[in-house]
């Protein structure tokens, strides 16, 4: 008796101990966000609020492709193995009187704390203009 | 006595973090693919949701509309190894003056994904406009658990020769839980079991792999 009382507890601290360690499995979230139409604005507006917003929120914002291609990408800041677990594009397409952007993002969950919805709400949100 | 129950406590709790530390997968990462994008000079918004939807459900499943006749799709697609969803796909349509523009964008979390999100994109494109298609590894499916009495592992059940209400469960993972949901661990080199169960215990495995015993314990196992 005496061994399963003073064993007790050695099993209930190495389940916590395995439970504190024991990652949570990660899940790929990926959002399709927001599409603006921006009016009497040229494309190149589009890309410099791109990048501008990619950056504000993410990091590392490049253009995809040789040229103006309007195709935007940017990761979270890697942790300490080097992986990134957020991502998000915007395009940037001309129209006949101005532009229409889209944000489409993409999270692991864990270890991300925002979903896919909310990195995307929070890059329309520093790309401006308007709705 | 309390020293020697001490260090099976430690011993219990080195071994079970032992045994969880080893089954950390490796540090996943998003893999996203942006750049492929595609003008049709003619046809409608309808005609490229719908080649949308195909080109997604080729692929992946539960292929969707955002939002009714928004004309962007998305669509995911189960690894069952993982449980989890690993890679996903987007294709957002957007009508011109004549005919209409649309992106494809992918993402996969690496390593559980068997392919790379480049990969994806290029075959829902090319399934979109027309284009060689290469084969995606399949999905990994999950590890059958064993069955049987096997000599090289302990998953089953197993019922206390002198207690039959004491059964203890064993898992491929090395995790072990008895009836009244104690759990353990449980490890095997050759015939020679180590239990970490209440302290931790040596036994034998018999050569039909039924039986264990050793260390005042006996157990059976149930195949």
């Amino acid at each position: 008796m005496l061994r399963i009382r003073a064993a007790l507890p050695a099993a209930a601290c190495a389940l916590a101990l395995g439970a504190a360690a024991l990652p949570a499995s990660a899940a790929l979230d990926l959002a399709v966000g927001a599409r603006k139409i921006v009016k009497n604005q040229p494309v190149s507006g589009c890309n410099a609020a791109a990048k501008n917003a990619l950056n504000s929120v993410l990091s590392d914002a490049a253009e995809i492709g040789s040229g103006d291609t309007g195709e935007w990408r940017a990761y979270g800041a890697p942790d300490s193995s080097g992986h990134s677990s957020a991502a998000a594009a915007v395009h940037c397409y001309p129209i006949d009187d101005g532009y229409v952007v889209t944000f489409t993002c993409a999270v692991e969950t864990p270890p991300n704390a925002d979903t896919a919805s909310a990195l995307c709400g929070k890059l329309a949100t520093a790309f401006g203009g308007g709705p | 006595m309390k020293r020697r129950l001490r260090g099976a406590a430690v011993a219990a709790a080195a071994s079970f973090c032992a045994v969880v530390l080893c089954g950390i997968p490796a540090p996943a990462a998003v893999d996203l693919s942006v750049g492929i994008r595609h003008v049709s000079p003619d046809g409608s918004a309808q005609e490229c949701s719908e080649k949308a939807r195909t080109a997604l459900s080729a692929f992946l499943q539960n292929a969707s509309e955002s939002s009714a006749g928004s004309g962007e799709w998305i669509a995911s697609g189960q690894n069952p190894r993982a449980g989890a969803v690993t890679a996903a796909a987007t294709v957002r349509c957007y009508p011109l003056a004549k005919g209409y523009v649309v992106t494809f964008t992918c993402a996969v979390q690496l390593p559980d994904n068997p392919y790379g999100a480049d990969a994806l994109c290029l075959d829902v494109a090319h399934k979109f406009y027309g284009g060689t298609i290469a084969p995606l590894a399949a999905m990994p499916q999950p590890t059958p658990v064993p069955t049987g009495c096997s000599t090289v592992n302990l998953v089953g059940t197993w019922v206390a020769d002198d207690k039959p209400g004491l059964t203890l469960t064993a898992d491929l993972n090395g995790n072990m839980t008895d009836n009244e949901g104690v759990s353990g661990n449980w490890g095997l080199k050759g015939t020679t079991v180590t239990l970490t169960y209440y302290g931790e215990h040596t036994l034998t495995l018999s050569s039909d792999g039924k039986h264990m015993r050793g260390g005042g314990y006996s157990f059976t196992r149930r195949c």
